[in-house]
């Protein structure tokens, strides 16, 4: 599996991540093809807790960004959030990770990001290729 | 029996519980593992609230809380 995204999204997420003191939030919509993630769209949501360590998304607010896919014909192929420390899953991450089995994008307020997924309940990692508009 | 059909977004489940007469919404995110903390529901396309009634053949999605950190 591949997360296949186009570099100004990577880019609009770590310039985002870069100047929060919070940790931003927010969903990937795209498609799945042989087995690859592929993003065409990024949704930015609030960060409920307005936490540096923590993030939540506000039930109501998935509710409209699920509307949206669905009228673009996309899915929520992924979950993005920002660290203020390394891109790594958290334990909290990984209880968030059971409840939404898709990849997870987790980018640091440095540039570093990296792609998850839980897997027969292993966290495993997605290669992140980043591709041009 | 009569049975209703259960969507967790998120989880890509989608299964089919029985029908209870007097069945609830909280009732039906109970029985697929959540409760209205972790989760709202949709009842056929609308959001619905934890009280709200559960009629035979209704479609239900539960939207899971994203969150983590």
């Amino acid at each position: 599996m591949r997360l296949i995204i186009k570099y100004e999204h990577l880019f609009i997420i770590l310039e985002k991540a870069k100047d929060s003191r919070i940790e931003i939030c927010g969903f990937l919509l795209g498609k799945q093809k042989d087995g690859d993630v592929i993003v065409e769209e990024v949704i930015f949501t609030k960060n409920k807790l307005n936490s540096s360590t923590a993030f939540e998304i506000d039930p109501l607010e998935i509710v409209k960004v699920l509307d949206y896919a669905d009228e673009k014909g996309l899915e929520p192929v992924g979950i993005f959030h920002s660290h203020l420390c390394g891109p790594i899953p958290s334990e909290r991450d990984i209880k968030g990770m059971k409840l939404w089995r898709n990849v997870w994008l987790i980018v640091d307020n440095k540039g570093n990001y990296g792609a998850f997924i839980l897997e027969d309940e292993k966290v495993k990692k997605v290669h992140v290729e980043v591709i041009q508009s | 029996m009569v049975m209703i059909t259960v969507k967790v977004i998120g989880r890509k489940i989608e299964k089919e519980i029985e029908w209870q007469k007097g069945m609830k919404v909280a009732d039906v995110l109970r029985a697929v593992g959540f409760n209205t903390e972790s989760a709202i529901a949709k009842v056929n396309g609308k959001v619905a609230l934890e009280d709200d009634p559960i009629k035979d053949g209704d479609y239900v999605e539960v939207i899971p809380v994203v969150s983590g950190g």
